[in-house]
């Protein structure tokens, strides 16, 4: 129901994009993969929720997970071009305080590298 | 005669029983041309509801079922809510900062996107009814 693809994987950035369903089911699915893949290599981490069609508070559970993780190595996480009921959700639960979201890549870059 | 169908189900004390009644749950909301926001708010009630009393409610008494019903009106598409576990009223939970896993803003979540909620305890029983616009 949910899936991780690795878009780019640098000393410099990780880009990720999630898809599917980010409910109980789907969390089950990428969890660990996803942690491994963004929180474990400590860089500015990028993830693109624009393939997301449903987000529960788990899913957003496991993106405050890695965000506290990626701060705590004073690394950033940005979230990129969520549809309009997900990131209703996201304003919804206020964690578009907590976590930037971007319209694309190249404000989610900026995001990143602004203080 | 309201012309809209009711569907009432029955789940175990099991997280997987969401994704068992999902496609009973899409037909309903495409047998009510429930709008995208509708249905997306009928989908979040539901996950976040079920998860709440599987996880705080029923404390993994596996012989317990959470009975839920599914029907509309005019206004609004109607989700109800029956369990027998510990009294918790919804509108009454202080919802918790972003960032806890715990589940605290699952609930915040439902009253964003519900235009009602209605909570009642009776013979020992937990009766919550969540109203979405249509």
């Amino acid at each position: 129901v949910a899936e991780l693809k690795i878009i780019e994987d640098t000393d410099e950035l990780t880009h990720v994009a999630l898809s599917g369903r980010l409910d109980l089911a789907g969390v089950h699915d990428v969890e660990l993969e996803f942690t491994a893949k963004t929180a474990s290599r400590k860089r500015p981490t990028l993830v693109d929720l624009s393939q997301v069609e449903f987000l529960a508070s788990l899913g957003m559970g496991m993106l405050v997970s890695v965000q506290r993780s990626l701060a705590a190595y004073k690394a950033r996480l940005v979230l990129m071009a969520p549809s309009e009921l997900v990131e209703q959700s996201l304003t919804a639960a206020s964690l578009d305080k907590l976590i930037p979201i971007a319209r694309d890549r190249e404000h989610a870059l900026e995001l990143l590298s602004s203080r | 005669v309201s012309g809209h169908a009711t569907r009432r189900l029955s789940l175990r004390n099991d997280s997987g029983e969401l994704l068992r009644i999902h496609p009973q749950v899409r037909r309903f909301l495409e047998e009510e041309s429930a709008t995208a926001k509708a249905a997306y708010a009928v989908e979040l009630a539901l996950e976040e509801i079920v998860t709440n009393i599987i996880r705080h409610g029923l404390l993994g008494d596996a012989a317990r079922e959470i009975a839920v019903e599914l029907t509309a009106d005019r206004d609004d598409l109607i989700l109800r809510f029956a369990d027998d576990g510990v009294a918790f009223d919804p509108r009454e939970h202080e919802v918790e900062p972003p960032g806890l896993r715990s589940g605290g803003f699952g609930i915040g979540l439902v009253r964003e996107f519900s235009r009602r909620m209605d909570y009642r305890r009776e013979a020992g029983r937990n009766h919550l009814e969540v109203r979405i616009a249509r």
